[in-house]
């Protein structure tokens, strides 16, 4: 009964084109609110015979019954964040080549073959997607003003100022200081000089200084804070 | 366009009434667009084009 249903389906496609209501290229698939139901192994086995010949009724058909495959697979891939609408989409894309390539002479099932057609999309497309979701352009719109205005990524990144400055400005102070350090007599600038590591040395403390100097603490501690002092002065001289 | 071309139906993706086509659900696809869509790389840009064309192929037909 079902073969007879297919053959008749078959036979009123060639009817309409004899009379002309549709192109001999026209076909139609589906058209119904529901997904149409699989072919069974009979209806498929004679559709799959027409194949090879060219046959474009069978090869609508035969994508339109299973399209259901389709949205089975798709749901699959539910769990990527892609649109169901998508997958479909992605995955109808996969059956028709399936359709198109599939060879009847090949021990292969139509539906084990349009499967994997299906998937390998769908594949396809998530492997694009994920590369393409790291990557972001420079030129990317953040947002449009009222005059249709794009602010753009590259309009907000940049260099931070201080990294640009930061060595400049330190060098420009190294040198104020050695200049600063010229108006101090030989203990003054080797105090300095030992105090805070100004010659390629570490930082030393003051109890270090005292030591190495051969006078105390305190005293070290007194001519730092008079030295800082004079040292300030020098420099709002030269700025 | 010619009496027959009027006959042909449109194409849900270039809008265009074509001879050749094949339907997919409740969506018409001319040879020329199937032809190119499965030709089309998802990498490319026009791929994105084509699954939103295809949105359409489970959305009935509404006359007002």
């Amino acid at each position: 009964m079902r073969r007879f249903k297919l053959r008749f389906t078959l036979w009123w496609y060639k009817i309409l084109n004899k009379l002309g209501i549709k192109s001999d290229e026209i076909y139609y698939i589906g058209g119904k609110t529901s997904l149409p139901p699989p072919l069974s192994k009979e209806e498929e086995q004679e559709l799959l015979q027409l194949l090879p010949k060219g046959d474009k009724s069978a090869r609508a058909i035969l994508i339109e019954r299973n399209l259901r495959l389709v949205v089975y697979i798709a749901r699959k891939f539910e769990n990527t964040r892609i649109n169901i609408e998508d997958l479909i989409s992605i995955g109808t894309i996969g059956l028709i080549k399936a359709v198109n390539t599939f060879n009847p002479e090949r021990k292969i099932k139509l539906a084990t073959y349009a499967s994997r057609c299906i998937e390998n999309e769908i594949l396809m497309y998530l492997r694009r997607n994920n590369k393409t979701k790291s990557e972001i352009s420079f030129d990317e719109p953040l947002n449009i003003d009222w005059d249709g205005n794009e602010l753009l990524l590259s309009d907000v990144l940049g260099t931070d100022e201080e990294i640009v400055t930061k060595d400049l400005e330190s060098k420009v102070e190294k040198h104020l200081l050695k200049n600063a350090l010229t108006t101090l007599n030989e203990r003054e600038k080797k105090i300095m000089e030992l105090r805070f590591g100004l010659v390629g040395e570490e930082e030393k403390t003051q109890k270090d200084v005292a030591d190495i100097l051969g006078i105390s603490q305190s005293y070290i501690s007194r001519l730092e804070k008079k030295i800082i002092k004079r040292l300030k002065k020098e420099f709002n001289k030269m700025v | 366009m010619g009496k027959q071309a009027l006959q042909w139906e449109k194409c849900g993706i270039c809008d265009e009434r074509k001879e050749r086509g094949i339907h997919l659900y409740t969506m018409y696809i001319c040879c020329d667009c199937e032809h190119q869509m499965i030709h089309t790389e998802p990498s490319e840009e026009k791929y994105r084009y084509y699954i939103q064309k295809l949105k359409h192929m489970n959305q009935s037909t509404l006359f007002s």
